[in-house]
């Protein structure tokens, strides 16, 4: 029987570090191994012992790309632990910024992590000067949206202005205006890039699998909702614990989480699009159906296009909330209160969670976090998997670049995984 | 003149320098053509790992004997080695209990009785090589890299402020957080170049940069405790972003 094995030592254009290890007998997958060896920093370990109000900004500091989502989580979570119930004004600035980011991380991906893929380049810098163009557009469309994030949380990556019950500092109404012009200029680029991506030729694999996402009833779902799945799972996002558990992995930092007993998950643009599409306005759905994204969706490759999808909405829902917004300083007074608190939001990548246990004089004793790749890591397993039975005739190198680029399809972030 | 062969690495943290580095909106093009990246496995897939290096690049604290290893290569090939970021210059985050035993911390975090692999208490970069010149910032500020990037490939070593974070936020005129206010403010000991972006959004400094020069931890320390905070929480914030810096390891030594 023939043999062959892929052995990725440090797989490039992901964000952490991970080892992909497969031997191939005949045409299965004897032993595959996503090996996620980026070492722990142990953010639950030294939260214990801080107080509520420096957690945020501490857990900001899991990742560089999704700092709103680890800060905003934890501000929801103390929130619920004790009992305060943030200004809509302030739920509304959390899901500009949460929708900024998650456009500006979405832009990242597509252009410079996953497109060299599917024009045989290794990055960027070799993309020059023939993708000149792209990369501007690229530029351009990010810098928006940063801006728009640093408006409102006076840093793009790593916010400060953000703490429990509300904003300290709110920007000024000429700045907002600027923000909404800045995203009107952007919305053909976004068009553009919806198409960019809808051209990848996307490699034909699909395996059906079960979508996980935050479902809102009247808005495509950011910071608030229950916990749904396309199996049929709807559960209050206090109920987590209940019906998922995470579970150790031997070769791995970073754990794996699922719902009891059940297969693996997927969570993020995909799963997002999958479970919320009617929530989409008519105008994403339009451009959705033009580009052929149908549902259901189930080829993990297709997480670029859905990615796309959600830049195209993250930047209208953003205009659109900006044309409403007046602002005004708040009482953000609250009482400190011991209690156990969880809150989930969509990350750019998927659900994320945090769990923490506050004692009476405002002391975290006991944290958890759960983070999008940990939530996709079985499930991206399981498509690797099958994606090499399909394809085992193919001399290794070409597997082994299919394995990179689905790997790299779920926009895995191994920082955040293992944190 | 030929193109300065440039590495960018990361070491373990947030990847948060590399993302300000991609946050250069404005000026990323210009770098990229300015300069040859020979090794960048964030954004590039096909990495040279043994030309030598004019620049190096390094974010990240250390937390693995494998990377001791890989950042003495780095060293061995790279003509000026520049830490990036504050997990680079002083440990970060990750060194904020570097008291704490790792086998309590992996106990805590992977449940009893608990996993067996190596982890060392988190270290900045020049615990172990020689440093060239470092940019801290939790993120670094993009301004101060791209001043950097100019100097570096003129031949020149950059410039940074040498004065605290209290004389920016004085310049713009804010209300001051520690005195007037008696918040936990380490604007005073903690090196500027962020232009106080956290006060000037009424949030006190919390020293993400780490300490500046001949910072007087001790001063800072009485006017807080006057305050009425514990000891505990001022070592809490003194040790989130710069734990192992010297002056405040030597401070608390002291008490």
């Amino acid at each position: 029987m023939s043999e062959k094995d892929i052995f990725i030592d440090y797989l490039a254009r992901v964000e952490g570090e991970t080892a992909i290890k497969i031997n191939i007998k005949g045409n299965k997958p004897q032993e595959l191994k996503l090996n996620i060896f980026e070492p722990p920093r142990f953010f639950e370990g030294f939260l214990v012992g801080r107080k509520y109000y420096e957690v945020p900004d501490i857990v900001s500091r899991i990742c560089g790309i999704c700092p709103v989502s680890h800060m905003t989580t934890a501000l929801r979570a103390i929130e619920k632990a004790m009992g305060i119930n943030p200004s809509q004004q302030t739920r509304i600035l959390r899901r500009l910024m949460a929708l900024s980011q998650m456009v500006s991380s979405h832009l990242i991906h597509l252009y410079m992590l996953a497109m060299p893929d599917y024009h045989g380049y290794s990055g960027a810098q070799e993309m020059l000067p023939e993708f000149a163009e792209e990369l501007s557009r690229l530029m351009r469309m990010k810098k928006v949206m940063n801006d728009l994030t640093a408006a409102i949380g006076g840093r793009a990556s790593h916010p400060v202005s953000a703490v429990v019950n509300g904003f300290t500092d709110l920007p000024s109404s000429q700045e907002l205006e600027r923000r909404q012009r800045d995203l009107e200029k952007i919305e053909t680029d976004a068009v553009k890039t919806v198409r960019m991506v809808s051209e990848f030729s996307i490699p034909d694999f699909c395996r059906k699998t079960e979508y996980v996402a935050l479902k809102a009833a009247n808005r495509y779902a950011m910071i608030e909702g229950n916990i749904v799945s396309s199996a049929g799972l709807e559960i209050p996002e206090q109920d987590y614990d209940k019906y998922f558990e995470e579970q150790e992995v031997s070769y791995s930092m970073a754990k794996r989480a699922r719902v009891k007993d059940r297969n693996s998950l997927m969570v993020g643009a995909l799963a997002r699009l999958n479970l919320k599409f009617d929530q989409l306005p008519p105008s994403v759905k339009k451009l959705a159906k033009e580009v052929g994204f149908k549902l259901p969706d189930y080829n993990p490759f297709h997480n670029n296009l859905a990615q796309s999808l959600e830049i195209f909405y993250g930047i209208q829902e953003c205009r659109q909330i900006l044309e409403n917004l007046k602002l005004s300083l708040e009482n953000n007074n609250y009482r400190v209160r011991a209690g156990e608190g969880a809150a989930f939001s969509e990350a750019p990548r998927g659900l994320l969670y945090h769990r923490y246990t506050i004692n009476a004089r405002g002391v975290i004793e006991k944290a958890n976090i759960v983070t999008p790749t940990v939530h996709n890591f079985a499930n991206i397993e399981e498509d690797l998997h099958h994606l090499v039975i399909q394809n085992s005739d193919l001399p290794t190198a070409k597997i082994a670049l299919l394995c990179e680029m689905l790997v790299r399809a779920y926009d895995p972030c191994f920082s955040c995984s293992v944190h | 003149m030929s193109k300065p062969k440039i590495g960018i690495f990361g070491m373990t943290g947030c990847a948060g320098e590399q993302i300000v580095i991609l946050n250069c909106e404005d000026e990323l093009m210009d770098i990229l053509k300015l300069l040859d990246i020979r090794s960048f496995h964030t954004a590039m897939s096909k990495n040279d790992e043994k030309c030598s290096l004019d620049i190096a690049f390094v974010e990240g604290a250390l937390v693995h004997p494998e990377e001791e290893i890989s950042l003495k290569e780095i060293r061995k090939r790279s003509r000026l080695l520049i830490a990036l970021g504050t997990c680079a210059v002083w440990g970060g985050v990750a060194a904020m209990k570097n008291e704490v035993s790792r086998q309590r911390l992996k106990d805590i975090v992977y449940g009893s009785p608990g996993r067996i692999f190596k982890s060392i208490p988190a270290q900045p970069l020049h615990s172990l090589v020689k440093v060239d010149f470092s940019i801290s910032g939790c993120p670094i500020e993009k301004e101060q890299f791209l001043q950097a990037v100019a100097s570096l490939v003129h031949g020149d070593i950059p410039v940074l402020p040498k004065y605290a974070v209290c004389t920016e936020c004085k310049i713009n005129e804010n209300t001051c957080l520690l005195l007037e206010k008696s918040e936990l403010c380490l604007g005073p000991i903690t090196i500027a170049g962020c232009n106080a972006r956290c006060a000037n959004c009424g949030i006190p400094c919390s020293g993400c940069r780490g300490p500046v020069e001949e910072a007087n931890i001790a001063s800072e320390v009485e006017i807080l405790e006057e305050r009425g905070f514990t000891l505990r929480d001022i070592y809490n914030q003194l040790r989130t972003f710069a734990g192992p810096a010297e002056a405040i390891q030597t401070h608390l030594a002291k008490r």
